[in-house]
């Protein structure tokens, strides 16, 4: 069976603990690996994400990208 | 150099196996094992100077704390150590010269435990020195090697209480076990919680408990460097760094020394002019440190700043300390960042003489330490611990490809 792992990118410590709590029992029988990444208080946080997003899909590893809609509605 | 260890039912480890290398940075997150690791290199150096029964006491009060809690008395526990430290022997022949050379020793032990209660044996006790067999000449009053005769291997085991000796050694070679063991070592008796490990077969005729009773693991205390020690204590210095005064005293009354150790300070602390030692009229003993900002006037060890003290006691552990391994637990205690990168370089440039392993929480020493010497501690669901090499993970490589630093993984806890 091919290896597995997902990467879900939020923003910090609120949505890590909802990830970690509620979704992450759910996804762990479909992966045989979940990680966590936080990216919020990075600097460059585009030029972070794109780095990290980048190796996953050359692994061809799944990720979920997870960000508030802080401008909507304007 | 113990270049791997092996062991199970220890602690929080149901199966370890692990490779070292001269300098091992040991990561990982809180209480994921980095201690109980440690504490197997402790376990085997209280065993050889203070017995088994000592050792278990000593380390984890008991053998119900010592194996794993979940996996219980089902499991064996046991300890592998494979070292290639080099031991040399000359036995007593007639008419030629003939050396044994160790080059590379493997010991291990098992303990199986009573179902009920903290009883337990030994069902394990091995030693195996592997050996080339040299023939020797003299050169300009030296002994040298003039030619390998052959390998061998000398197998020390328990045997129903007894102790066997094996020699596997070509019979076209001139030496027979006789003439490598004294008649007093043979076919000797063992009591039923002894372990080899305490015997006089660890050091006759090769020194090899050197290898276990050798080893230091660093905790430095700065509180307790700063108050004065009596100066009747030990020479070499303390886990804790107690009796700093004492150790600096005898690096400061010796000029090679004195100026190696200045060297090496002003490296990372470049205001130090000057460390001295000043001795009371109750005969105790207590630091001091010129600042390069007060030319005439020394600072009292209770006004030094933490970080000067651990930097001190540091250095010395690494450099003036004779032991063939050192573990330091978190040496970045009470240094600035910007230190780190100098004293991880100091540990790379220290450990071609040592073998050194040292416990960290801090991504600077993960950045500067080289992917090759990290050992990553991490924790299975089960609870059991297990030790990686980042090194050896392909995605770790293909994030390191796209420019995200070891150190960043390491917070990020994608190691």
């Amino acid at each position: 069976m091919v290896y597995k792992i997902l990467y879900i990118f939020v923003e910090g410590d609120d949505d890590e603990r909802f990830f970690r709590e509620i979704l992450l029992p759910i996804f762990e029988n479909k992966y045989n690996e979940v990680k966590i990444v936080k990216y919020a208080q990075k600097p460059k946080k585009f030029y972070y994400l794109k780095k990290f997003i980048r190796s996953i899909l050359s692994m061809g590893y799944t990720y979920i990208f997870v960000t508030d809609i802080n401008n909507f509605p304007v | 150099m113990i270049k791997r260890i092996k062991a199970t039912n220890f602690k929080s480890f149901e199966n370890l196996d692990i490779e070292l290398g001269k300098f091992n940075v040991l990561i990982g997150a809180n209480a994921s094992g980095k201690s109980n690791f440690v504490s197997i290199f402790k376990f085997l150096r209280d065993i050889v100077n203070f017995g088994l029964d000592n050792a278990i006491s000593m380390e984890a009060g008991g053998v119900e704390y010592l194996r794993n809690m979940n996996i219980g008395a089902v499991k064996d526990l046991s300890i592998q150590v494979v070292s290639d430290q080099e031991f040399k022997n000359i036995p007593p022949l007639k008419g030629e010269r003939i050396g044994v050379k160790i080059y590379e020793i493997i010991y291990e032990f098992a303990l199986r435990f009573n179902k009920k209660g903290s009883g337990f044996r030994i069902i394990k006790d091995e030693l195996t020195q592997k050996c080339k067999i040299v023939k020797l000449e003299r050169k300009k009053g030296k002994i040298e090697e003039k030619e390998i005769l052959g390998d061998g291997e000398i197998v020390i085991s328990r045997n129903n209480g007894k102790v066997k000796i094996n020699t596997n050694i070509t019979k076209e070679l001139p030496l027979e076990k006789e003439k490598i063991f004294p008649p007093f070592l043979r076919e000797e008796k063992l009591p039923p919680n002894m372990l080899l490990l305490e015997t006089p077969y660890f050091f006759i005729p090769f020194p090899v408990r050197a290898i276990f009773d050798d080893i230091s693991v660093y905790d430095f205390d700065p509180k307790l460097s700063k108050t004065a020690t009596p100066i009747t204590g030990k020479a070499e210095l303390e886990e804790n760094g107690k009796n700093l005064s004492i150790v600096l005293k005898n690096i400061l009354q010796k000029k090679e020394k004195r100026r190696k150790l200045f060297n090496l300070v002003k490296e990372l602390l470049p205001f130090v002019e000057n460390l001295d030692v000043e001795k009371f009229a109750d005969k105790s003993l207590l630091f001091k440190l010129q600042e390069t900002y007060f030319k005439n006037q020394y600072l009292p060890a209770s006004l030094i700043s933490d970080g000067t003290i651990n930097i001190t006691a540091f250095i010395i552990a690494l450099y003036f300390e004779r032991k063939t391994l050192i573990i330091v637990e978190e040496p970045e205690r009470n240094i600035h960042p910007y230190l780190i990168s100098k004293i991880v370089e100091m540990m790379k440039d220290a450990s071609q003489k040592k073998q050194i392993i040292l416990t960290t929480h801090n991504p600077e020493i993960v950045k500067y330490a080289g992917l090759e010497n990290i050992l990553f501690v991490s924790r299975e669901k089960n609870g059991l611990s297990t030790i990686s090499r980042p090194a050896d993970k392909e995605e770790v490589k293909i994030f390191l490809k796209n420019d995200i630093g070891i150190e960043e993984l390491y917070i990020q806890n994608l190691l």
